[in-house]
């Protein structure tokens, strides 16, 4: 029953990113294989990058079947900053990347899936996931893997429901990483979406742009 | 027998001074190698007033291009600063000889009026005991920086029969602050660092700033409300807009070599693609639909041709397609990942990023993909970009690690003469200008 359950879940994920990615042969080898799950050593073609215990901290140590979010309450939070935090201290804020990747772990699936339920309980609230690569690339590209990364976990939330008007997507390339140092274990962090919710004066990191009028 | 000695050797000197003429020197750059030719520049002169305002900058401007060229090494001045020079006269050829030096430039400086400067220069070649060139030209006082890079310019022609690149700027990002927080802002200097100007503030992440071949704007990305926009800046008027407003990211933009198109890539739906907009009519065509992602375009400086990057084959490749997006052909095979290809404005090469075995490295290939050469290599190395004669490509390098950062260099096509570019802050995403002009007349 259980290894059933395992390979629908599979199968579906198989379909699902095959689609976005646009490399099935890729994509195949890489979701039969359960380390991969779990964030270990993979090898991508010429660039041997090893992902050492660089996987989810609070999550690295669940097997797939078991959900952590499934049974937590989702509340309706009361404004975007309590929307966030609610979102953010649970863990299932964002998922994480293989190098050159934007496949979804299972456990970045079960995120996604609770951000499924808090978009459901807080019709009032929008999203923007945010996508992210590692420094390990060229600007242009990063930005696009970026917004394939992102565009990825969006399409997941909106095959659980999630209107896809509710979900933007945007992508920051290498330029905002969490982690500074030159490693593995900074890299892997990096490659990352990060769900935020929408607020009116979106902006990154300057006070209030009004769209595409601007001053230097 | 003693007296036999020293008739032999007093013929011998009278004989040294009667050497045919030597044949002109010349400098090939294309090998690799080249012994850098000792040159000596003198203070042009002029008035005392002149000379403390404008020949000692002239001197200090001709000079640093010619020894950064990596074509010349320069001979310290104390070493000739006795020697009296005369303008009007021929040099003592067997005095310079004596120093070391192959090629000796002089001038003179001579006011017009209150803005104009009057200046004239030759350039000696010392083995061949001749004038290689001799020009007379007018500069504006407020830009002397100006006349010393076309006068450099004009001695690199000569001695080449290249054309030059000093007369030229160049644009960056200039980035400041914490690596999770970079505070990034657009640069412009002259190509030897001078004139520095910022174009924006550090309100916005700013990424890859592109000269228009016709001088009057730049293009660049600027992220504004979280989303990647493509901008173009009006150099004259001082004012930035964006392109269009697109309802995904936009980015990689580079212009046409006639100026009026724009090449750049959308990404939505997880695929990324090549378009250009007519920026007259701001007409949009798409020119690649995959599923996969395509950017970094670049044009031959025919017009003819865009080369691009693609991971349409499962990792990223270049490719070359007509300029109406038909006839792709991808063009690299060796192992690694190959990105930003930039092609040569002599549209003889293409130069890249190439991503192996953990390394970055700046390479150049021909259009169509053979004859592969490595120009540097290192921890990160990305974003070469070309001279305007397609000898020298400048990129940025990254150093590792939370306080490590991006700063310019270049280096030659030959692979030699890598440099730093000074900038005074970490600096990333060099653009060249083309020549600012037509550059001096000469033969």
């Amino acid at each position: 029953m259980n290894l059933l359950f395992k390979n629908f879940v599979l199968a579906f994920a198989l379909i699902f990113v095959a689609a976005c990615s646009g490399n099935p042969a890729q994509v195949g080898d890489a979701m039969m294989d359960d380390d991969v799950m779990m964030g270990e050593e993979m090898e991508m073609g010429d660039a041997m990058m090893s992902d050492e215990g660089a996987g989810y901290d609070v999550l690295a140590n669940s097997t797939e079947g078991e959900d952590q979010w499934a049974s937590i309450e989702i509340i309706a939070a009361d404004s975007a900053e309590s929307a966030s935090e609610f979102m953010t201290s649970n863990g299932f804020d964002r998922g994480r990347f293989d190098t050159n990747s934007s496949e979804l772990y299972w456990v970045t699936q079960n995120a996604l899936k609770a951000q499924a339920r808090f978009l459901e309980e807080n019709p009032d609230y929008n999203i923007v996931i945010e996508g992210h690569a590692d420094e390990r690339g060229t600007d242009e590209f990063n930005l696009a893997l970026g917004e394939r990364r992102a565009n990825t976990a969006r399409e997941y939330l909106v095959a659980q429901g999630v209107d896809p008007l509710r979900v933007e997507v945007v992508s920051f390339g290498e330029e905002r990483p969490v982690e500074t140092c030159s490693d593995e274990s900074c890299w892997s962090q990096n490659r990352r979406f990060v769900t935020t919710i929408k607020t009116d004066d979106d902006g990154d990191e300057a006070e209030g742009d009004e769209g595409d009028v601007f001053d230097f | 027998m003693r007296n036999l000695f020293a008739i032999i050797a007093l013929l011998a000197m009278i004989a040294g001074f009667f050497k045919p003429a030597q044949a002109e020197t010349e400098i090939d750059i294309t090998q690799g190698n080249v012994d850098p030719l000792p040159i000596a520049v003198a203070l042009f002169e002029g008035s005392r007033d002149l000379q403390a305002s404008y020949g000692k900058t002239l001197l200090q401007v001709i000079r640093g291009d010619l020894i950064r060229s990596g074509l010349f090494r320069g001979l310290k001045n104390s070493i000739f600063a006795e020697q009296k020079i005369s303008f009007n006269k021929s040099p003592k050829f067997g005095i310079w000889r004596g120093f070391g030096t192959d090629i000796l430039i002089v001038g003179e400086m001579k006011n017009i009026t209150k803005r104009r400067l009057g200046i004239s220069f030759r350039v000696w070649d010392i083995q061949a005991r001749r004038q290689l060139l001799g020009l007379q030209i007018t500069a504006d006082k407020s830009n002397i920086r100006r006349a010393g890079h076309l006068i450099a310019d004009a001695v690199y022609q000569r001695l080449t029969g290249e054309d030059g690149y000093f007369d030229t700027r160049i644009v960056y990002v200039e980035e400041k602050g914490p690596k999770d927080l970079r505070k990034k802002r657009l640069m412009i200097m002259d190509q030897d660092g001078a004139r520095k100007e910022y174009l924006t503030d550090d309100s916005h992440i700013i990424i890859t700033p592109r000269f228009s071949p016709t001088l009057q704007e730049i293009t660049y990305v600027s992220f504004v409300s979280k989303r990647a926009r493509v901008h173009l800046y009006n150099i004259e008027k001082k004012t930035h807009e964006i392109i269009a407003e697109f309802d995904s990211i936009s980015f990689a933009p580079r212009y046409a070599p006639n100026g009026s198109t724009l090449v750049f890539s959308l990404a939505k739906g997880g695929r990324t693609n090549i378009y250009t907009m007519n920026l007259l009519t701001r007409k949009i065509k798409q020119l690649t639909d995959e599923n996969s992602i395509n950017t970094a375009p670049s044009y031959s400086p025919d017009g003819k041709y865009i080369a691009f990057e693609s991971d349409r084959g499962g990792k990223q490749q270049i490719y070359v397609m007509r300029a109406n997006g038909s006839r792709v052909r991808r063009i690299s095979f060796s192992a690694g990942f190959y990105g930003t290809p930039v092609w040569s404005p002599r549209g003889d090469l293409i130069a890249f990023t190439k991503q192996y075995k953990g390394r970055f490295l700046i390479g150049v290939m021909r259009p169509d993909g053979s004859g592969e050469r490595i120009l540097t290599s290192g921890f990160h190395n990305e974003g070469p970009t070309w001279s305007p004669n397609g000898r020298v490509v400048i990129f940025y390098r990254e150093t590792p690690g939370s306080k490590g950062g991006p700063s310019i260099w270049s280096v030659d096509l030959t692979g030699y003469n890598e440099r730093r570019v000074q900038t005074g802050t970490f600096a990333s995403d060099p653009a060249w200008s083309p020549k600012l002009g037509k550059g001096l007349p000469i033969k």
